[in-house]
């Protein structure tokens, strides 16, 4: 394990860091916040005391380590990402801490964590009392966290473009379903965040023109086209009552949960390639279908007019689909089996290479397709099955992957459900939130229902929710392979 | 610069690695999915696989952006197919790697222009050319020629008893009153040293040298004491390679044998060759070796398709008493070891295909290349453009990084100077350097631009 050239990257990535926390800080001033009661520093300096430590950690780290990201291994890539993760997210976490707003450590770590991971899990309580600065930050590091910030920093340092198949690899969500769009990684990565650019801008000036205030358009944009969930009032979307940005944001949560790769290509003019991609196809049809059954559920359930239950099935259907987790309604009320298809389109999520998270569309058609390849073989044992998606074979060892990553998944929400629920937590919030916080949505069931939040649980459970937090959105494997004894060994 | 390689083999990997590293953008197809999987973790490049002859992959594999398609699969008919469907989506560069003698050799029926290929590459007749190179300076183990075949580059063995041995590279300048070569650079155990005037040649060295072509006889005795004419060479292997050097041999060398174990082969070889008399047997036989007088030959050289077999039966012939003796491998993993277990000169096919393709490519500035396999060291021809920071000054005030060296400047008039400090490089010189790769990019800054071929 070649430790010093892994701190050397983390290094970059922390004075890439301390760059971006200029911004929060420069809101912080443009809105001269004011000091929280609880609060060690005002937001200004919190933020500025954030950023010089980071930048100075990064700096030593970067200067006084070797760089060797040309020869790194498989795993050292796997490794890179995770520590980056931990560390970035340490940082990430100092102004909620600093500030007061989050007075606990673990209080201000399990948001920014849930920021970066683009869950939207949140611990604050009363969100619109807190400074401009700070609310600024938990949306811009989902937007951050979403195209991902080893990604952004191969945009930016085309150097760390040699040998780093792996990192981008590891943090791209989807992981090796992600076809590159260009032959050089660094250019892939721009691609990519150009893109993610483009969309932001777009939701920016469509939400700005139906009236939303600048600083509420963007902090909405960031966590909308993340996928994230994080909004600046309690009430979240509720908040606005206003249909026009309601169908605004659930376009753009929609074109969130896409491959950015299909955007490339309807930029460039390939329709067909979009709309014959089976992810896409299938990402269409689960939205489609699940909304028209919340639709008639809730209609016949609470007696609302057709045309009303289909804007809350719509939006939340989207919302939870994706994996952003912003509510117009508060779902943990809705008919139990609908609150159960709220629970299942959750741990589907949105498709690969975009910047939702959970299990992933292709995954879930692969493990359809191995089902079915099963049952074939029951019936011609000696029949030769090629699992495909569309017109491509898939390689035996990346079903295998999609098989052990689906047990996985399930192992663990098992593992957090258990370790709740030991801790006192009741059932339904114990399932509900290892399920939001292991497929990064935000809101589950209960206590952390939409309406609520994450503040009460015992603190032990938020340490473990924010483990699950980070191994969903690095898809689980790369976090394994830190507590791997084998990992470490020279 | 886009460039599209079809098949990922040594040759393919090879160049994709360093077009790569140059700043080309590649994109590479190859049949088999673990080689691409492989390809795809190891290189920043876009691999694809799939049938390189098929359209809709090369399509994928973004052919439409392509400015150069190198067809370097192990089939000349995939090759050859593949320039044909570059040619028809209007690529303008076509390279490709065609083995059989018939499409690129003297008995060619259509020139490669006239089937879609602009560079064919054949390895058997580089092979041959630089074979037949070594036979005509005795004493060298490694030839390339520079400003077309003014220079010479010549690699040799220091032995014991070299009139050089044990002396410093400023008493040889000193010495050789003609100053007609340089030592540019010396191989001790395996490691490559770019020489400064106070380091001293050992017996057992390796060093190359640059020289005018009208010195090099007077330089060799300088090197080898006795140097023998080569009168007697034995081959083992029929192959392309071995029948074709036979016949170019047969010229001017009086005994010429070919050892080939397959009967089917032998005969083959035997229809073909006049003079050279061909042995159906063992390449590791030591009573076929007693037979034909081993401990006679000058000249041994494996040249059979096995690497394993080609290893052994050169080291059989030594222990036998041959001379010197020459071995192809295709693996260039065993380039390193062959040194050092005794063998004279190793050609590795695959590496001097990626060298002979790559010197196509940088053409323009830098002409000519050469690539040395230990430390992986560079021999450059380069032509300094008029706007160049060099031109006017004096070489010890160009501050040259430390892993490389001037070796040889040639002026407008053909006449070869041999640098010193206080050289002065003029418009219209050909400068040769010989360096390692991590001062390539500096040793470019200093020369001119570089070159918009490359960008």
């Amino acid at each position: 394990m070649n430790l010093k050239a892994i701190f050397n990257v983390v290094g970059i990535l922390l004075i890439l860091l301390s760059g971006i926390l200029l911004v929060p800080l420069a809101v912080s001033l443009f809105y001269a916040d004011p000091a929280l009661p609880l609060g060690h520093r005002t937001p200004v300096t919190a933020f500025l005391d954030s950023c010089i430590s980071s930048g100075v950690t990064g700096f030593l780290l970067w200067k006084f380590l070797p760089s060797g990201i040309e020869k790194l291994r498989e795993r050292e890539g796997f490794v890179i990402v995770g520590v980056a993760w931990i560390i970035i997210t340490f940082f990430g976490a100092l102004p909620f801490y600093l500030t007061g707003a989050c007075p606990e450590f673990v209080d201000a770590y399990f948001e920014a964590m849930s920021g970066f991971t683009t869950t939207g899990a949140s611990i604050l309580t009363n969100i619109d009392a807190l400074p401009h600065g700070i609310l600024f930050w938990r949306n811009l590091m989902q937007w951050l966290g979403g195209m991902g910030i080893i990604i952004l920093s191969l945009a930016i340092f085309p150097a760390l473009g040699i040998g780093s198949f792996q990192l981008f690899k590891a943090e791209i969500p989807g992981g090796a379903t992600v076809e590159r769009m260009k032959p050089r990684l660094a250019e892939t990565a721009k691609v990519l965040w150009k893109t993610y650019l483009v969309l932001t801008l777009a939701e920016i000036i469509l939400l700005k023109a139906g009236g939303m205030g600048l600083f509420d358009a963007v902090c909405h944009t960031f966590s909308t086209v993340a996928t994230g969930g994080f909004s600046p009032h309690q009430a979240s979307i509720g908040h606005f009552n206003n249909l026009y940005f309601e169908t605004i944001i659930m376009l753009f949560m929609f074109l969130g949960g896409m491959n950015f790769a299909l955007h490339y290509n309807l930029i460039l003019g390939n329709f067909k390639v979009v709309f014959q991609n089976p992810e896409f196809r299938f990402y269409v049809t689960m939205i489609v279908t699940a909304v028209a059954v919340t639709t008639l559920g809730l209609a016949y359930a609470t007696g609302d007019s057709l045309e009303h239950a289909f804007r809350r099935a719509a939006f939340n259907v989207v919302s939870i689909n994706t994996t952003t987790g912003y509510a117009t309604d508060d779902f943990h009320l809705w008919p139990d089996y609908l609150r159960i298809l709220m629970v299942s389109i959750m741990m589907v999520g949105g498709c690969s290479g975009s910047t939702s998270g959970s299990f992933k569309a292709i995954r879930v058609i692969i493990l359809f397709k191995v089902i079915f390849c099963e049952l074939q073989k029951l019936i011609h044992p000696r029949a030769v099955v090629r699992i495909k998606v569309g017109q491509k074979p898939l390689p035996p060892n990346y079903v295998m992957n999609v098989v052990a990553l689906s047990g996985l998944f399930l192992g663990l929400t098992g593992v957090g459900f258990i370790a709740l629920a030991f801790m006192g937590v009741d059932l339904t919030t114990a399932l509900s939130a290892s399920i939001a916080c292991l497929f990064n949505i935000g809101p589950g069931l209960g206590q952390v229902g939409p309406a609520a939040d994450y503040s009460q649980l015992p603190q032990a459970g938020k340490w473990i929710l924010v483990l699950w937090m980070l191994m969903g959105r690095l898809e689980i494997f790369g976090i394994l392979l830190l507590f791997l004894p084998m990992t470490w060994k020279k | 610069m886009n460039i599209l390689i079809v098949g990922a083999g040594i040759v393919g990997f090879n160049l994709a690695q360093e077009l790569s590293h140059e700043g080309h953008d590649i994109s590479i197809i190859d049949a088999d999915a673990g080689t691409i999987q492989r390809i795809s973790e190891k290189l920043d490049v876009l691999a694809i696989h799939g049938n390189g002859c098929l359209p809709s992959v090369l399509i994928q594999s973004r052919i439409r952006d392509a400015e150069m398609v190198i067809a370097v699969t192990d089939k000349d008919e995939i090759n050859l197919m593949v320039c044909f469907l570059a040619h028809k989506f209007e690529v303008k560069e076509r390279f490709a790697r065609l083995r059989n003698m018939e499409l690129t050799g003297k008995s060619q029926v259509f020139k490669p222009e006239e089937l879609f290929v602009n560079h064919a590459i054949n390895p058997a007749s580089i092979i041959i050319d630089s074979i037949l190179k070594i036979i005509k300076t005795p004493g060298a183990v490694n030839v390339a020629e520079f400003a077309d075949g003014q220079i010479f580059f010549r690699g040799f063995d220091v032995p014991e008893d070299a009139p050089l041995a044990g002396k410093t590279i400023e008493e040889i300048r000193e010495l050789s009153e003609l100053n007609a070569f340089l030592v540019v650079a010396i191989v001790r155990a395996g490691k490559m040293i770019i020489p400064k005037y106070e380091n001293r040649i050992q017996a057992g060295d390796k060093i190359y040298i640059l020289v005018d072509h009208d010195f090099l006889p007077l330089v060799l005795p300088m090197l080898n004491k006795k140097v023998n004419e080569i009168q007697k060479i034995i081959i083992f292997g029929a192959s392309r390679v071995g029948i074709n050097l036979a016949q170019e041999l047969d010229k001017f060398i009086d005994d010429v044998s070919i050892i080939e174990p397959s009967l089917e082969m032998a005969n083959e070889a035997a229809d073909i060759l006049e003079h050279t008399t061909v042995l159906h047997g063992s390449g590791t036989d030591p009573h076929l070796f007693n037979d034909i007088n081993m401990k006679d030959a000058d000249l041994f050289l494996s040249l059979s398709s096995d690497d394993e077999i080609n290893i052994l039966s050169a080291l059989m012939a030594k222990k036998h008493g041959a001379k010197r003796a020459v071995v192809i491998t295709s693996d260039p993993d065993y380039m390193p070891i062959l040194d050092s277990i005794g063998m004279d000169v190793a050609i590795n096919p695959r590496l001097i295909t990626v060298a002979e393709i790559l010197k196509h490519l940088r053409k323009g500035q830098i002409v000519n290349l050469y690539k040395l396999s230990e430390g992986e060291a560079e021999v450059m021809e380069i032509v300094p453009t008029e706007k160049s920071a060099a031109i006017g000054k004096r070489i010890n005030q160009l501050n040259m990084p430390e892993q490389s060296i001037i070796g040889a400047v040639l002026r407008n008039d053909g006449e070869m100077v041999v640098p010193g400090g206080s050289t002065e490089i003029l418009k219209g010189d050909t400068v040769i350097i010989v360096t390692l790769p991590d001062s390539i990019g500096k040793i470019e800054k200093i020369f001119g631009k570089k070159n918009s071929f490359l960008s």
